[in-house]
């Protein structure tokens, strides 16, 4: 396991290091070249069921250089408290995890009750949207091991778990958070086509 | 604007496709000029160090 998370942070790594390349082979004006750029990434307000596996979560944020606000908040709390932290924080990206598990005693994988914290994941995201209804402008990321994927995405998240309800990483949602993170606004590109069209 | 690669996102993962699902996303990251101390910081090095 630890094999693995070496891995996907190298390939993290590389594939950022690879991007802020290729940006600085192309300088889009002569003048830019002698300006140095600052760069500005998102905020994190990352809300977890579990308190080990957010101190985990926080140091691989600090590490990968994310902005984060961590808090532990239970399950069961988390569509309640989910509104007083965003006013505080501000983010631009929610993550909301924990503990999950689907149980067959309770019934059938497409309903939401036969799962241990599913619906309080829905709930919060329900209630996150209320605040800020659009997919561009926050981005959420919610769901642990074994979550109602499909119903998480229909309450308005930009990403989910889990879709084969196996259990997941605990540090999977930090890669995807940072990918994007890192993912620049707008394309270099652009820019080059408008200074040569000037 | 750019969108965050799904399929990019997914392979990074540990327990790819099978644990993490997602719909087109903007990205966030923006870049300001001029460079100063106090501004914030990524991990990223400035270009002239």
């Amino acid at each position: 396991m630890k094999q693995d998370e070496d891995l996907s942070y190298r390939m993290f790594r590389q594939d950022y290091y690879l991007r802020s390349f290729r940006d600085y082979a192309q300088p889009t004006h002569e003048k830019e070249q002698s300006i140095s750029q600052f760069r500005i990434c998102p905020k994190v307000l990352h809300i977890d069921g579990d308190s080990l596996f957010l101190k985990k979560c926080i140091q691989l944020y600090k590490r990968l250089g994310l902005q984060v606000h961590g808090m532990y908040v239970e399950e069961a709390e988390m569509p309640v408290k989910v509104k007083i932290l965003m006013e505080k924080v501000q983010p631009d990206i929610l993550v909301i995890t924990g503990h999950d598990s689907y149980s067959k005693q309770k019934g059938d994988e497409k309903d939401i009750r036969a799962y241990r914290n599913s619906k309080y994941f829905v709930e919060a995201v329900r209630e996150a949207r209320k605040f800020q209804p659009s997919l561009d402008q926050l981005v959420i990321f919610a769901g642990a091991c074994q979550s109602h994927f499909e119903s998480i995405i229909r309450a308005g998240a930009n990403f989910a778990s889990s879709p084969t309800r196996i259990n997941i990483h605990a540090l999977d949602p930090v890669y995807v958070v940072a990918k994007v993170g890192y993912t620049p606004l707008w394309k270099k590109w652009i820019f080059t086509m408008l200074s040569v069209a000037q | 604007m750019e969108k965050v690669d799904i399929y990019d996102v997914v392979s990074r993962t540990i327990t790819r496709e099978k644990g993490i699902g997602g719909i087109e996303t903007k990205g966030l990251f923006r870049v300001g000029l001029p460079y100063m101390k106090e501004l914030p910081i990524t991990n990223e090095k400035s270009k002239d160090e």
